[in-house]
This record gives C-alpha cells, structure tokens and sequence, in this order.
C-alpha cells in the first residue's frame, strides 16, 4: 500500500521550546493502549453492524404499515363519515344559543292579576291572568 | 494490511473485516485520540467502522482501505466533536462532570495536554495532531479532512495562535499542569 505520509514535515515554529514539548507530551499520551482489546472491538463492531443490516428491513415495513394505516384512515375519514353542517346538533357546526327564558319583572309593578315579563332590557311583555271563558269547557262533543 | 484480506472483506466476509478491524484497532484510537481526546476515542472509531463495513462493498480499489478507513475516523471524530461542543454551549456540565480527567496526567511528565487541547475546535486540533504528530503535509490533511492546503495552513495558524492566546503564561512555564 502506498505510503501517504509526506516526507515534509511542517512543523509550526521549531523555536518553540513550549510547543515542542507539548507535542512530545502528547506522543506519549497517544502511546497507551486502547481500554477496549481488539477482539472485543471487533466483536462489537461485528454486532453493530449485523444490526444495521437488520434494520432496514425492520424500517421498510414499518413504513409501509404506516403508510397503509394514514391512508386508510383518510379514506373513512372522507368518504365514510357522513358530513355535518353547521345546523346539525353534533360537534360539525356552531352550538346553538338556548331560546332566552322570560325576565321576570323587577323594577316595574304590574297590577293584580298581571304578569310582567321583560323580553330584553326595554321591552316590558304584561300578561294578564283571566279565568277561561265559562262557554269553553273540558267537553267536546 | 493485506489486500486479499480487504478484498474477502469486501464480498462480503465478516471474518475477513473482523481481521481488519482487530488489525486497525490500535492505530485508529490513537488517530481517534488525537482528534477528540481519550473519553470519546474508541467510541468514535466504533462508530466510523461501522460505517465503513456498511460502505466496504462501494470501495473502488482494496489497496486504499487503511487511508479510506483513516479517513472516515478523523471525519466522524470531527463530526462528534463539533456536535458535543454544540450542546456543551448551550447545556453547561454541572461541576462534576467539569472536573478534570485523573487520567489525563502526561505519563512522562507533567503536562496536561488534554486540558490545553481542549480549547481548540476539532478541525484544528486535527490540523495539529496530523502534522505535529503524524508529520503530514497539507496536502494530505486536505484531502483526509476535505478542504483545500490553504484552509489547513489557516486552521493550523488559529490553532496555535489560539493556544499561544490561552495558555502564554504556562507556554512560559513549560505547559505545566
């Protein structure tokens, strides 16, 4: 194999005592042997490896179900569930206001036998309480 | 290196790059220390040589595997360095894991180089480590770093300026620890 190494060495400002140390010191710091033997490195990096082969396969297929479920649950999601205007009482539209209860009087007096209703803050609605007609009773002919 | 070992290897036979592995190991952690330091070493080159066998089918001549595989070690330690100092600018260690390695002691004398080291980005460390230790010339780290000679001489000239910066007193003082 071919040797790579350059047979010029730059070596940034041989005047340097201090640099010339540090790269001495950081030789033998580089001389110590890996934590981790050789055998065991490769070993490791054989099971990583096995497991990336593994895993593409593995990705593939989840994807593809993925994909299958997305789609399906867009196809029911248009097609299946029936649609839901604004008028319908479900979730589709805009909650309708309950019919407003009367107000009952406050301020104003209505006369015996009346009933004051307030429609809204200045509609007073006067109901008058009257027995029912002696003519229209519960019969029928 | 033996090239019928690449050659097996790259047909495909796990035994052949287990040899290559157990062969390179040493040589590509102390390449691996250079670049990021002694914690992050044997993982970096873990991860570049799984890389590598998932690459080996695509290697165009056997007789490049050992520069090619030294290439995507310095390449991955550059890589996990930049993204460890990324998330070390933005969530600081706590105290203990600021403290100093006690293997970090020179076993010769008494620098600490890892400290001193550990200022530089890890491109110009690269810089430094390959000529200053390994003795390549620019062109080399070019190519193994990607980028042109110009770039190598401008990383190595912030390198030691910026640990000239850092470190004058102790530079006066002979680095000591």
């Amino acid at each position: 194999m071919k040797d790579r190494r350059s047979v010029h060495t730059p070596h940034p400002d041989p005047s340097d005592a201090a640099w010339n140390r540090l790269v001495a010191a950081w030789k033998r710091r580089l001389e110590r042997p890996p934590a981790l033997p050789p055998q065991a490195a490769a070993a490791r990096v054989r099971a990583r490896l096995d497991a990336r082969t593994r895993q593409p396969r593995l990705r593939r297929w989840q994807l593809a179900t993925a994909g299958a479920v997305t789609a399906a649950a867009l196809l029911v999601a248009v097609f299946l569930v029936p649609s839901r205007g604004p008028g319908h009482d479900g979730a589709g539209g805009e909650p309708r206001l309950a019919a407003s209860a009367g107000v009952v009087a406050t301020g104003a007096t209505p006369s015996e036998g009346e009933v004051l209703l307030w429609l809204d803050s200045e509609t007073p609605l006067y109901l008058t309480l009257a027995p029912p007609p002696q003519d229209r009773g519960t019969t029928r002919r | 290196m033996d090239v019928t070992t690449v050659e097996r290897a790259m047909e495909g036979d796990g035994g052949a790059f287990d040899e290559l592995v157990r062969e390179l190991w040493p040589s590509l952690v102390r390449l691996a220390r250079g670049v990021v330091g002694d914690a992050d070493a044997e993982d970096a080159v873990q991860d570049a040589l799984v890389a590598a066998g998932a690459k080996l089918p695509a290697l165009r001549d056997a007789a490049c595997f050992a520069g090619w595989v030294r290439r995507i070690v310095v390449r991955t330690c550059v890589r996990q360095a930049r993204r460890r100092r990324w998330w070390r600018q933005r969530l600081p260690l706590d105290d203990a894991a600021a403290l100093p390695d006690p293997t970090a002691a020179d076993p010769g004398g008494d620098l600490d180089v890892e400290r001193v080291l550990s200022v530089l980005p890890a491109r110009q460390r690269a810089v430094l480590y390959l000529t200053a230790v390994e003795g390549r010339s620019d062109g080399d780290i070019a190519e193994i770093l990607g980028g042109s000679p110009a770039t190598v001489r401008s990383l190595r000239r912030h390198a030691r300026r910026r640990l000239q910066r850092q470190f004058a007193d102790e530079l006066e003082g002979g680095l000591r620890a």
